[in-house]
């Protein structure tokens, strides 16, 4: 049973998704892309070795998406790692991939009432 | 002035450059002091990147014999069309026959250069091969990315000053 801080928090998030959500579409292999809502939480560029001193760019993109509006097929889904997140920004398209990163993996649940996705990107086009 | 450290990478990346594999790649000296970035590597690249510290002992009472070393290492992000679900588990991953094709290219990478003479530079000789990496796992799981390394080692003899 929902404690009523989870109801609170529940009822918050809709207010937080209409104030600070941003239109993508995510997109899975083989099925029809989606629309839905999603908001930004988290945005870092990292420098990572690739070998020795060879190294990469890493442009990182965290997203919260609703459970419910995460949908392919007709119904809601779990994320899967290698789908993508296709984002408008300044005008320009980009695709954000879901991975896992060190330790976690590329979704998780972003509350204990389980209603939103933590999703977890790197920008690969 | 033949340089003993950067030649053998450049012919390294010539030998490389003028042999057709596949699938095809182009090869490119580097000295490791730049990043390329994830959304780019979606184009498989080969690096040629010398490695910092290579050996130097007095060969005899006249000459140094340098043992420079070169990885090699190509990297390719791949595409949303080479990963396949799998039924129970939360993540797409990477299709073996993906990655075989650039197993096997490392392999004859590291076979075209096995016991021969650089072309373009005849007294860097070919002495020690290293497969660091058939494919780097981490990289395969986690960003869905090739990563493979040769490391090669090359022994050079200079005269000393009389």
């Amino acid at each position: 049973v929902p404690s009523p801080f989870d109801l609170d928090f529940a009822a918050a998030d809709v207010l937080f998704e209409e104030a600070f959500g941003v239109p993508v579409e995510i997109l899975r292999e083989g099925e029809s892309a989606t629309p839905a809502t999603a908001e930004v939480v988290m945005r870092e560029q990292a420098v990572v070795p690739a070998h020795d001193d060879l190294e990469q760019s890493h442009q990182t993109r965290d997203y919260l998406i609703a459970v419910a509006g995460y949908r392919f097929g007709g119904g809601p889904v779990p994320p899967l790692a290698g789908d993508r997140i296709r984002e408008t920004i300044n005008g320009a398209v980009y695709e954000f991939e879901l991975m896992r990163d060190e330790n976690r993996p590329a979704a998780e649940w972003a509350d204990p009432a389980g209603t939103r996705w933590l999703i977890r990107t790197k920008k690969v086009t | 002035m033949p340089n003993l450290i950067i030649d053998p990478a450049d012919a390294i990346a010539a030998e490389l450059n003028d042999y057709t594999f596949t699938p095809p790649l182009e090869f490119e000296r580097t000295y490791a002091d730049w990043s390329i970035a994830l959304e780019n590597a979606s184009t498989l690249r080969g690096d040629v990147v010398p490695v910092q510290d290579p050996e130097c002992e007095l060969e005899t009472r006249g000459s140094l014999i340098y043992r420079p070393r070169y990885d090699i290492v190509l990297r390719k992000k791949f595409a949303p069309a080479d990963l396949e679900s799998v039924a129970g588990h939360n993540e797409r991953r990477v299709k073996k026959t993906a990655v075989d094709p650039l197993v096997n290219l490392l392999i004859d990478v590291n076979t075209r250069l096995a016991a021969r003479l650089l072309a373009n530079d005849q007294d860097a000789v070919w002495e020690v091969p290293q497969i660091v990496a058939v494919v780097v796992h981490k990289h395969l799981k986690q960003w869905h990315q090739y990563t493979g390394i040769i490391r090669l080692t090359y022994a050079i003899s200079q005269d000393l000053p009389a």
